[in-house]
């Protein structure tokens, strides 16, 4: 992960100087597949929403749309620029996060957005790709030796802190936690220690029990104690999960055909275009549905992890990298919620779930992979 | 740009031996990583094969209310909505959600001023997820709390039964639970068919109008007679279907529990009262048909008439002779103890269990009592059932005996659903057709010249029979003060169609009845004012003979 050195002596470092041939450089392959996903997120709104185009999936369309145009417009920016950005962009998404603190709109009792009169959009959905490209620069700039060391670490750290404490204070718990693991990957991937991860392991046992004993609202608490074992509220917090297992094994292996579920029609599942969307597609495509939809999402993440291999500069690898794994909880973390297998916190299924900002976040941050790819011959400055 | 590529994959091989390791721990970690995902992605596969597989609709009996959203309407005979389903809205809270409950308590309050704010706050504040608040809204008031904007706050979907004609025909229709079960009258009798899928409206034979008027003059009735209840029957004697049963006090089933308990009885179908003198057509009729006395032989009704060691009293004894016209006409006890001992205890019994007095009516409803029949059933119980004391029935039952009799001598089963033309009904002989025949004409004759003449509307060629009764005291014997009245009633004279009851329990004299309080003063009057309204509206109801426009 450390190479870097002598590439490109003299030679020219952007493909192609024309922006006709550089668009011909941009791996397509991933730009269809997460279209595929969009589309099969109007689909699905289409059918969550009773039929009716005008409540939601009509906007999914054009926030795809608009998403893959950005995602083209980002990725034909030089990575350089995205490089010397990545402290800009992070500081900007820290400045909403205090906006939020003091202007914040209130929505479902959580203040997570910011009304700029034409659109609202959450600040925390900026931070995740925020993250990322702060993190990436960090250890690219960062002597190989520091990684693993006390300095090297706490910098490290206070990038995390910062935007995690914000986001924790809206309340907004499922974002706070994706934040910690793609920081804690970010950090692996950039090749610290496994002493210091063994340490770190043994820390982060003692700090979780602290911070579960005094840190959670109760209604977070009462999530995490439901999802333990949900039968020790049947109509309460644990309705969510019931509700949305039931929908999901009614579809069985086949599913009961488009527009034809009942859950989803009976609205037993709360907020089904949104975090519990796969219940949709559990309930009216079944097994085989859900398996493909599964399939889609790994093919982008396959195709993403191979675009990493092809970088060399550590800023292009972390990133990729990151991204990848902040969409790959994204995923998990979202079935996991829906099947009963994680608690209730929120997380929306990336391109498939109602929500804009989300989109567009999401696919900014495909945009910046498949920059650093673009780019992959370009040579990063690097300090030391 | 081809050879660029090939340029930079030709340097990864000239790396130094440090970077070459650090590259190949990168490789280790991002392998590391790819292991950690396809394990995720292997538990997410399995869980959604488990859920999908092996869930078999075993949580779906979880679901609330799931099954019993939809209820079939019943209406009347003319399809006028009886009870329906609608779709109403019940307020829950979820305590831990609610950011303020003395606030939230007292901005609702001020919505549903009807609720108590000190219970509200305390549901609100207790360490729960779920609390109901109120159910039942409408789509109108669930939108106002709504509107509010108070957290915490939420609805579900409830189906509700609703009454649209509440109090009208109440007993007959009956009510059903929180959970809209049937629990009373055709709610209950027809359960199992309004919950079925996609169940169709049940017509009852109620007709509404009928019903409307029945339970008006009922009411005015029992207000004008001071009386503890009253009760009555319309019935249509060809087909049995009921066209309307009334009770007053009645209730109303969108919320049976508003009034007392005894507002949910049905008197006509529940209480049984020695009816009296009604009885005494159904004895006629017994002894024409057994053959034991005629039309034109006299009893000595002047008399005093002993039997056993009792006297027979008659109210207004008559001075002469009667015949068994006569003894209807002037309802004498004496005359009908005579015909009823040449009858026999016997045959009195056999006729009584064929008209269905024996027995429970055999209608649909629940609602429906068990006569009080004597253990021992002597010369003397012989005698007392023959004008009507002795044996407690209902009113319908009695209702129904007298239409068998007057409908060609034939037995229907009363029936509260509206009758098809696809299955007639099906009845069984009692009397012949010749006692039939002249049963209708000395019913009539009570009305033209004997103690029914209160009910005679022009028109209609009402028959009928009064009966006033005594209720037993409590020390034993029978309470003179304590009556029972009724009047039973058919027509048209010319084509017997319409039987109908009238019962008043403990009416009182007024000004205007002279001291009394018996039928003819009060039960026959009332059934008179009932026929005068629902005549116009019953087909068949006119009387079509030659006699039928003669002023009594």
């Amino acid at each position: 992960m450390r190479a870097r050195g002598q590439v490109f002596q003299g030679k020219r470092s952007t493909p192609g100087g024309l922006l006709t041939s550089k668009l011909f450089e941009i791996n397509w392959l991933l730009l269809t597949l997460v279209g595929l996903v969009g589309l099969v997120g109007v689909v699905m709104i289409y059918a969550a929403t009773d039929g009716v185009w005008q409540r939601g999936a009509f906007q999914h369309l054009t926030r795809i749309a608009l998403g893959g145009v950005a995602m083209l417009g980002v990725a034909m920016i030089d990575i350089r620029i995205w490089y010397r950005l990545a402290y800009p962009i992070y500081f900007v998404g820290i400045i909403l996060l205090f906006g939020v603190e003091f202007f914040g709109l209130s929505v479902n009792g959580s203040v997570r957005w910011i009304d700029l009169g034409v659109f609202r959009f959450q600040p925390s959905e900026i931070m995740k790709p925020a993250i990322v490209l702060a993190l990436a620069r960090y250890y690219h700039d960062l002597p190989d030796w520091r990684v693993s060391n006390v300095w090297g670490l706490l910098g490290a750290l206070i990038l995390l802190i910062v935007p995690m404490g914000l986001i924790f204070r809206q309340p907004d718990l499922g974002t706070t936690l994706l934040l910690a693991a793609t920081g804690v990957a970010i950090v692996f991937l950039a090749g610290i220690s496994w002493r210091v991860i063994g340490l770190a392991s043994v820390f982060a046992t003692i700090a979780i029990t602290i911070f579960y004993q005094f840190g959670l609202k109760a209604y977070q608490k009462e999530r995490i104690l439901t999802f333990l074992d949900p039968s020790r509220d049947p109509a309460g917090a644990s309705y969510h999960i019931t509700q949305s297992k039931i929908a999901l094994g009614s579809g069985g292996v086949h599913g009961k055909g488009f527009m034809k579920g009942t859950q989803r029609q009976g609205e037993y599942v709360p907020e089904n275009r949104t975090d519990f969307i796969f219940t949709v597609i559990g309930e009216e495509f079944g097994l085989v549905g859900g398996l493909m939809t599964l399939g889609l999402y790994m093919a982008v993440i396959g195709v993403c992890i191979w675009l990493s291999l092809q970088c060399k500069e550590v800023f292009s690898k972390l990133m990729i990298l990151g991204l990848t794994t902040t969409f790959t909880l994204y995923i998990f973390i979202n079935l996991g919620m829906v099947m009963g297998l994680a608690p209730v916190v929120g997380v929306p299924l990336p391109l498939i779930s109602y929500g804009g900002t989300v989109i567009m976040a999401v696919m900014g941050g495909f945009g910046l992979i498949l920059s650093a790819h673009l780019h992959r011959g370009v040579e990063l400055p690097r300090p030391g | 740009m081809t050879q660029s590529y090939t340029f930079q994959n030709q340097q990864t091989l000239t790396l130094a031996d440090e970077e070459y390791r650090a590259v190949s721990e990168g490789r280790i970690r991002i392998r590391i990583g790819v292991v950690a995902f396809l394990f995720m992605l292997l538990v997410a596969i399995v869980r959604l094969a488990e859920i999908s597989l092996f869930s078999d609709g075993a949580h779906q009996r979880v679901l609330p209310q799931a099954v019993q959203m939809q209820r079939a309407d019943l209406t009347d005979r003319n399809g006028e909505l009886l009870a329906t389903t609608l779709e109403t809205y019940s307020l829950y809270a979820e305590p831990r959600r609610v950011w303020n409950p003395s606030e939230t308590a007292e901005v609702l309050q001020r919505l549903r001023p009807h609720l108590d704010r000190s219970t509200l706050q305390q549901k609100l504040e207790l360490d729960r997820s779920f609390v109901w608040l109120e159910r039942g809204l409408t789509p109108k008031e669930r939108q106002a709390v709504f509107n509010l904007g108070l957290p915490g706050l939420d609805f579900r979907k409830e189906p509700k039964r609703v009454y649209p004609r509440e109090a009208l025909a109440s007993h007959v229709v009956g009510f059903t639970d929180v959970d809209m079960a049937g629990v009373a009258g055709a709610e209950r009798a027809f359960d199992d068919e309004l919950i079925a899928d996609n169940a169709p409206s049940i017509a009852l034979s109620i007709d509404l109008r009928v019903q409307f008027a029945l339970t008006d003059e009922l009411t005015k009735a029992r207000e004008k007679f001071d009386a503890l209840d009253a009760s009555g029957v319309v019935m249509d004697i060809q087909t049995g279907e009921i066209i309307a049963m009334a009770s007053v006090p009645n209730f109303n089933p969108n919320d049976p529990g508003a009034t007392l308990p005894a507002t949910r009885f049905n008197h006509a179908a529940m209480s049984t009262y020695d009816l009296g003198s009604v009885f005494k057509p159904l004895t006629m009729a017994m002894a024409l048909e057994d053959g034991v006395a005629d039309q034109v032989e006299m009893f000595d009704v002047q008399k005093p008439y002993r039997v056993l060691n009792k006297y027979i009293r008659d109210d207004h004894p008559s001075e002469v002779p009667l015949n068994m016209w006569g003894v209807l006409g002037e309802s004498s006890n004496r005359g009908t103890a005579m015909i009823a001992q040449r009858i026999g205890a016997e045959r009195q019994r056999h006729h009584l269990r064929n008209l269905g007095l024996l027995d429970r009516v055999g209608y649909e409803l629940a609602e429906s009592a068990k006569p009080q029949v004597q253990k021992r059933w002597g010369e003397m119980a012989t005698v007392t059932v023959s004008y009507g004391h002795g044996l407690s029935v209902t009113p319908l039952a009695l209702t129904s005996a007298i239409s068998a009799m007057l409908n060609d001598g034939v037995y229907v089963t009363p029936t509260v659903r509206k009758a098809s033309m696809a299955t007639p009904p099906v009845g069984r002989r009692v009397f012949r057709s010749e006692v039939s025949r002249d049963m209708v004409d000395m019913m009539r004759y009570v009305v033209t010249d004997g103690t029914g003449r209160r009910a005679n509307v022009p028109g209609y060629g009402v028959m009928g029979k009064t009966g006033t009764a005594e209720k037993p005291s409590a020390t034993g014997g029978y309470d003179q003060k304590r009556l029972v009245t009724s009047f039973v009633a058919a027509f048209p004279h010319s084509n017997p169609r319409y039987a109908m009851i009238v019962t008043l329990d403990e009416p009182k004299p007024i000004e205007g009845t002279y001291g009394y309080a018996t039928a003819g003063w009060n039960a026959t009057p009332t059934a008179g004012n009932v026929i005068r309204r629902i005549g116009p509206i019953l087909p068949g109801a006119r009387d079509t003979s030659k006699y039928a426009q003669v002023q009594p």
